[in-house]
């Protein structure tokens, strides 16, 4: 039984669009408040006023480029990360209502900024670490018209009928319950007016979403960004979905209605709606893709959505509206795959999902090169060779794209992905997908991710352009700190209290470029990490370095740069020594008598070509640490004797890479 | 008597769940619509919008314009039928669909805006949880403890404690880390995040002035000098209104959906039935 409502929930959530063709918003847009809206298009980029006032970008070059003599006066560089989950499904999400999620935008939002709810499964949950910002990415979906008619929405006004039942809403008591009986008769005798049936006023469940994260967004404090995910299952599942992030408020989210698959399922259609929408309000928006793992060869493809050969202006494009890609969330990891990256011992059975696409249609070889985010990176050194453009010049972030309101991606307050999987002995072994047999396991779902943030402040402005400069990273769930800079004139003395100090004001952060070498000089990187509070110690941290070779290969390389338990380990034909595993796996539990509670050193690049494109990134990786399945087995008591289940992970955190042009 | 009980919510309930469930009962489409598909002129104008915003803004010409009126008739057609023959029962993302928009509906209809009265009243009984605790600014030394094995750690935190009476600067002793040296204003959760639970407590509860600890955290060990302790904040109304304003409303909801549910479930009876395909003799 069990089993047939899941595969019916993944069906829902494949087969998402609309059968109501939704509106795209034309100016005549039903707006339910007359508020002052952005400028026409005309006047966009000039000076506006807006809900907020408008809010400049901070220049990053301008990062304490002169420090005074106060160390602690004019640090105008993010001094602090901001964790939160940029892919967020509630009962609002067609798929996740379907699959019996209780839990609105409202009791998420709650949830996320730390407060104790009770799940659908009816079990009271709370987060052991609040996150500072969310985005809570539903489905627009065309809904609901009471609230404009009470808003007495100009248009609708016009109509005879409606204005009767807004007046009557007005007086309240009697009159309000007369009229919803005179609209629910009229809608079942199809006789309402026609302005009402108009999609154009199924905005009342987006209004309703931009209403709650206002009154939840309290800059300074927690950010609630307007967000919505466009969920294009290409070809009937290759998974292209992208989460669409608003640096705006209320005044600018509501004049159009979010994008919709019905209208096209191509990325650059999406795109082109973006221009659209900035041109018409003045406001921002970024996308970040999520799951190439299911995409079965798309989503880091080598030529446009139709299959024609990339152009400068695709690449341009690409790279404008998408500056981060999700890497990791509880359907696997999009980061690196082993039969990719053949070196990389810590990419070899981690959280993969890498069988099908989203309705598991098995993947053909050759498919799994255009999957994963390592991968596209350095085929973008290559594309921008050819073309003069990198398409894929992501940054990080990580997100949990849970579907029932719970960002619970904590190993031992794992809540999964549907109210189905909340925590129950028997979970693990029960179907997290299954299309005609074609099955992902409970025990695959991964308890991740989350993005950090290195922001100027917690407020929907300065979060969002740290994201479009991509200072960010992923993380599989703890709060680590990670900082990373890279510049040509690190050296050991610039190892401190305050990395940050030196970091901006001799190299770029995270996300940033390096440019033309000066001679002789080889890039060199200030790294450091601290564990979160309550998670393990760290192993080591390690930077992988992409390039193209002379004859213009991609390659890549990974560098163990610093660890943990240094007086012990050291690097053995190229390897470094394992920290060790202190976990008990019947109590779940371990102990931080392995790794160091923080690293940090500078690295410069050994084998470095001033001649040929590069990137690198920051890879960081806790000790050994059990796995929610490991938890699972010790609260409910059960044994897993399937020796395929992970009971241990390696938490990690990927940085954004900082890219070499010569 | 009759104007009091109109203005009783339980009684809007009562009619709204009477209207909901019961006009579709009663109130049947007219045969004659069936077989006729109208696009009205509004329709139209919003095939036309949508064509063009996924076309760079131009309209559709002619012979586009009639495709997309064909696809919608088509469309409408499709629905249609499939109503008339069921389809649309025993469907979860239906069901689910038009439960949200039920929800939705008796929630808009009976909503409403606060009074001051209200919110006085909500912000009274639930004063705590608006209340602000009291802040803290702290500077802290960190030890290692890794850096000085062989080292008795209490000879370590001596010496510290030592150089401090020498007016040392605290920000140049201990070792070095990237936890910040200071905090400054920092509520208790702040610095939960921070350095962990324990050390939350315990810096909660140091008394007097000069350098306290060591404290133990995951990172190691910890002197704590408090500069600063403020006072918590009591909330009024006109500090918080917004968020009294947020939390009414979330309460009030719940009240009266809860209210709405108990209202329709006095019109409903639920049976479950025995499972038929049970072994006959289980049930004697």
């Amino acid at each position: 039984m069990r089993l047939t409502t899941i595969t019916i929930v993944l069906v829902a959530a494949v087969g998402c669009s609309s059968s109501e063709p939704q509106s795209q918003q034309s100016s005549s847009a039903a707006t339910s408040t007359p508020e002052v809206l952005g400028p026409p298009a005309s006047q966009a980029g000039s000076s506006i006023l807006a809900d907020s006032g408008e809010i400049a970008p901070l220049d990053p070059s301008k990062f304490n480029k002169t420090p005074g003599y106060s160390p602690y006066a004019g640090r105008n560089y993010p001094e602090r990360v901001y964790f939160g989950d940029e892919h967020v499904h509630t009962a609002w999400s067609v798929d996740a209502g379907g699959g019996g999620t209780t839990l609105g935008p409202e009791e998420a939002v709650r949830f996320a900024r730390g407060e104790e709810v009770v799940s659908t499964s009816g079990q009271p949950v709370k987060l052991g670490k609040p996150l500072d910002w969310v985005a809570i990415t539903d489905h627009s979906d065309a809904m609901g018209v009471i609230t404009e008619i009470k808003a007495g929405n100009a248009e609708m006004m016009q109509d005879a009928t409606i204005k009767r039942w807004h007046d009557m809403f007005a007086k309240g008591g009697k009159e309000a319950t007369a009229a919803v009986f005179e609209l629910v008769a009229a809608q079942a005798g199809k006789k309402l007016p026609p302005l009402i049936t108009d999609p154009k006023f199924s905005k009342a469940v987006w209004d309703k979403n931009i209403a709650i994260q206002e009154k939840y967004n309290e800059p300074g404090r927690f950010t609630a960004f307007i967000a919505y995910e466009w969920t294009s299952n290409a070809g009937g599942g290759d998974n292209l979905h992208r989460n669409v992030i608003y640096r705006d408020g209320k005044a600018r989210a509501e004049q159009v209605l979010p994008m919709t698959t019905f209208q096209s399922e191509n990325p650059e259609d999406l795109w082109k709606w973006m221009a659209a929408w900035e041109q018409k309000t003045g406001g921002k928006l970024l996308a970040i893709p999520h799951n190439g793992n299911l995409s079965n060869g798309r989503m880091f493809a080598l030529g446009t959505f139709a299959g024609d050969p990339m152009t400068r202006q695709w690449a341009d494009e690409r790279q404008r509206w998408e500056p981060l890609f999700e890497a990791l969330q509880m359907k696997g990891q999009s980061e690196s795959h082993p039969s990719l990256s053949t070196t990389d011992e810590f990419a070899v059975n981690y959280e993969l999902w890498d069988r099908g696409n989203l309705t598991q249609t098995p993947k053909k070889p050759g498919m799994i090169q255009y999957e994963y985010l390592r991968e596209a990176l350095k085929n973008g050194l290559k594309v921008e060779q050819d073309l003069g453009a990198n398409p894929f010049k992501y940054g990080m972030a990580g997100g949990t794209d849970t579907h029932n309101g719970l960002v619970a991606a904590e190993e031992d307050n794992f809540f999964a992905k549907f109210p189905t999987a909340e925590p129950s002995a028997e979970r693990w072994n029960e179907n997290a997908m299954n299309f005609e047999g074609r099955i992902v396991k409970g025990w695959e779902m991964s308890a991740a991710g989350f993005t950090g943030v290195w922001a100027t402040g917690n407020t929907r402005e300065e979060l969002w352009d740290a994201m479009k400069r991509r200072e960010t990273y992923a993380t599989s769930g703890p709060h680590i700190i990670v900082r990373f800079f890279g510049g040509f004139d690190f050296t050991k003395a610039d190892i401190s209290r305050t990395p940050a100090a030196v970091g901006y004001t001799k190299g770029v952060a995270m996300g940033g470029d390096l440019k033309t070498a000066p001679a002789g000089k080889a890039p060199t990187f200030l790294v450091a990490a601290l564990k979160d509070a309550t998670s393990g110690n760290l192993d080591r941290i390690q930077i992988i370095k992409g390039w193209l070779d002379k004859s213009g290969k991609p390659q890549e390389k990974i560098y163990d740069v610093v660890w943990g338990d240094a007086d012990r380990r050291r690097i053995v034909s190229g390897k470094l020594t394992p920290v060790g595993n202190t976990v008990d796996v019947a109590t779940a539990s371990w102990t931080n008598t392995i790794g160091d509670p923080e690293l940090i050193t500078v690295w410069a690049d050994p084998d470095f070509d001033p001649s040929v494109r590069a990137f690198y990134y920051a890879r960081v990786l806790e000790i050994p640490t059990p796995r929610w399945t490991a938890y699972d087995a010790a609260y409910f008591k059960i044994k897993i004797p399937n020796p395929k289940v992970p009971m241990t992970t390696q938490e990690r955190a990927f940085t954004s890479p900082i890219w070499y042009t010569p | 008597m009759i104007g009091r009980l109109l203005r009783e919510p339980l009684l809007h309930f009562a009619l709204l769940g009477a209207t909901i469930f019961g006009a579709y009962r009663f109130v049947a489409p007219p045969a004659s619509d069936a077989s006729e598909i109208v696009i009205t002129a509004d329709r139209v104008a919003s095939i036309t919008a949508q064509f063009s915003a996924s076309h760079g803004g131009r309209p559709p010409r002619e012979d586009e314009l009639r495709a997309a009126l064909n696809a919608y008739a088509r469309d409408e057609m499709l629905y249609r039928e499939g109503l008339a023959l069921g389809l649309d029962r025993d469907d979860p993302v239906v069901r689910n669909r038009i439960r949200q928009k039920t929800d939705l509906l008796s929630e808009d209809a009976l909503s409403r805006e606060p009074s001051d009265d209200d919110l006085k009243a909500y912000l009274a009984a639930n004063q705590a949880e608006f209340d602000i605790p009291a802040r803290v600014s702290f500077e802290q030394i960190y030890i290692d403890p890794d850096r000085h094995r062989g080292e008795d750690p209490a000879a370590v935190v001596a010496r510290i404690r030592e150089a401090l009476t020498l007016s040392h600067l605290p920000g140049t002793l201990g070792d070095r880390t990237l936890l910040p040296a200071t905090m400054t204003e920092a509520l208790p959760d702040d610095v939960e995040v921070v350095f962990g639970n324990e050390f939350a407590k315990q810096l909660a509860a140091i008394v007097g002035d000069g350098w306290a600890g060591p404290f133990t955290t995951s990172y190691g060990l910890h002197l704590v000098h408090i500069t600063h302790r403020g006072e918590p904040t009591r909330a009024t109304l006109a500090d918080a209104r917004d968020v009294v304003a947020r939390e009414w409303s979330r309460a009030q909801t719940a009240k009266v959906k809860e209210q709405f549910y108990q209202t329709l479930a006095r019109r409903y009876t639920v049976r479950v039935e025995p499972d038929a395909d049970a072994p006959r003799n289980a049930r004697k």
